[in-house]
């Protein structure tokens, strides 16, 4: 059978801070990054990591948190930090089987099949900065963030949810036009 | 709806099960298509990436250095309550020059499934495929993330769960109804947050252990395998170590090197197991 001490005191609202969270309260992320820093960076650096790896580990795992929360499809059951350890985690693990490959004979594939991403990726992030800064925020809370179009609308203040439609999809035309004018000019269309 | 809304509907995942097959097999039909999802899939990827890029950055000009008293002092709390959690813990050596975690088929991934239980099926494929782009990225995430709408009964039961450090259970609030299920019970498994050390450096000692300080040493090669920590409250407080498949008594009264001896006890044994896999 199973025993779980349970601890009131020095308890932070936990659940506030989800909430937060979920609506996209970005300093609410802030917090918890702050909070957590070193109980998830000593997973990766007592585990062979450097304290940048950890940090990164930490980072990205804390973004997929977000964004699990965000798309609300996250039903806290167990603590965040429980949660966001076990990112860390599965991220670390990954990376070092990642490190070991490489420093293997799949070094040379690994290389190879990265090559022509980048340089595209590069070219789209170019492209989404030109957009200005409200397409960027559409696009990026749209597609990253997963937010509703209701969201986007109260997030960037526009009249209503068709708005933030329209938005969205006049950003998203002008980011594909920009990017396979680019895309032409890097003779990556033939 | 037209090929762009198309496109994009498919591949942020909201068409029905019917329209996306339908879609998939015009794609598979027709090489334009096909090659538009595929600039859209990385339009969209690279969308995703920057903004990514743009939370770590946010993240990166967080001065930690504030926060450091504050965590500190909920670490050390943690560890003077004793803070507890159920069932059997994954512990990763400490100080390792190893890679302890490396071994793929270990049971991180279903630490985090057997924590978070996913409730529907539905939504745990929709999810997965809702990931596709960044599939490369961190499945492994995603696997955890499958969980949803899990029932609240269900924290009670998952018998294993990560080893969270202490903050995390000081923090715990959940209803103490727990309580009342352990003392019908007894002895109680529990899972401290009983430091563990590995020392695979010694030549001498291959499959030994110590208690240094009401810490744990372990010596010997057990990086490549995980190794649980399992303590019975009973009667009397009695520790365990699970590796690879044996149980060992770690006694709290070795202060100095001892043999790690399997137990043969079957009863034992059979108790043992019962505990580890609840």
């Amino acid at each position: 059978m199973a025993l779980r001490v349970f601890k009131s005191n020095l308890q932070i609202d936990e659940k506030e801070i989800f909430e937060r969270i979920q609506n996209g309260d970005e300093k609410a992320l802030e917090l918890i990054y702050k909070k957590y820093y070193r109980m998830m960076t000593k997973l990766v650096i007592t585990n062979s990591g450097t304290e940048e790896e950890a940090r990164d580990i930490y980072q990205d795992a804390l973004i997929v948190f977000w964004q699990k929360a965000r798309s609300g499809n996250l039903v806290m059951t167990a603590k965040m930090s429980t949660y966001i350890y076990s990112i860390c985690q599965n991220l670390w693990r990954k990376e070092l089987d990642r490190k070991k490959r490489l420093s293997h004979e799949e070094k040379d594939a690994a290389q190879s099949m990265d090559m022509d991403s980048p340089e595209r990726e590069k070219i789209i992030a170019k492209c989404l900065d030109q957009l200005g800064d409200t397409c960027r925020k559409v696009l990026m809370y749209y597609y990253f963030d997963e937010m509703s179009m209701q969201e986007i609308a109260e997030k960037l203040g526009f009249a209503n949810t068709d708005t933030a439609k329209t938005k969205k999809y006049k950003c998203k035309q002008k980011l594909d036009e920009l990017v396979k004018t680019q895309y032409s000019e890097h003779d990556f269309l033939d | 709806m037209n090929n762009i809304e198309l496109i994009d509907d498919y591949l942020t995942n909201k068409l029905s099960d019917a329209q996306r097959e339908t879609f998939e097999q015009q794609v598979a039909a027709d090489p334009t298509l096909k090659a538009d999802v595929e600039f859209q899939r990385q339009v969209i990827k690279s969308v995703k990436n920057a903004r990514m890029a743009e939370l770590k950055s946010m993240l990166n000009n967080v001065p930690i250095g504030a926060a450091k008293e504050f965590t500190t002092l909920k670490v050390a709390a943690g560890i003077v309550g004793g803070a507890l959690l159920i069932g059997s813990v994954y512990w990763f050596g400490n100080g390792e020059e190893q890679p302890i975690i490396a071994e793929p088929k270990d049971s991180i991934s279903v630490v985090a499934e057997n924590e978070f239980t996913p409730a529907s099926e539905d939504e745990e494929l929709t999810n997965t495929s809702e990931q596709t782009t960044e599939a490369e990225v961190k499945p492994e995430a995603m696997v955890d993330t499958k969980a949803t709408t899990t029932v609240k009964k269900d924290v009670v039961k998952p018998t294993i769960e990560v080893v969270d450090p202490s903050v995390e259970l000081v923090e715990s609030t959940s209803s103490p109804v727990n309580h009342g299920v352990v003392h019908a019970t007894p002895p109680a498994i529990e899972v401290k947050s009983l430091e563990v050390n590995v020392d695979s450096t010694s030549k001498k000692y291959k499959f030994h252990y110590q208690f240094v300080e009401g810490k744990v040493v372990l010596y010997g090669s057990f990086d490549r395998s995980l190794y649980e920590i399992i303590e019975l409250n009973g009667g009397k407080h009695s520790v365990y170590l699970y590796y690879q498949s044996k149980y060992y008594l770690l006694d709290e009264q070795a202060t100095v090197i001892t043999p790690l001896e399997v137990i043969t006890d079957k009863a034992t044994i059979t108790k043992l197991e019962t505990y580890r896999k609840k």
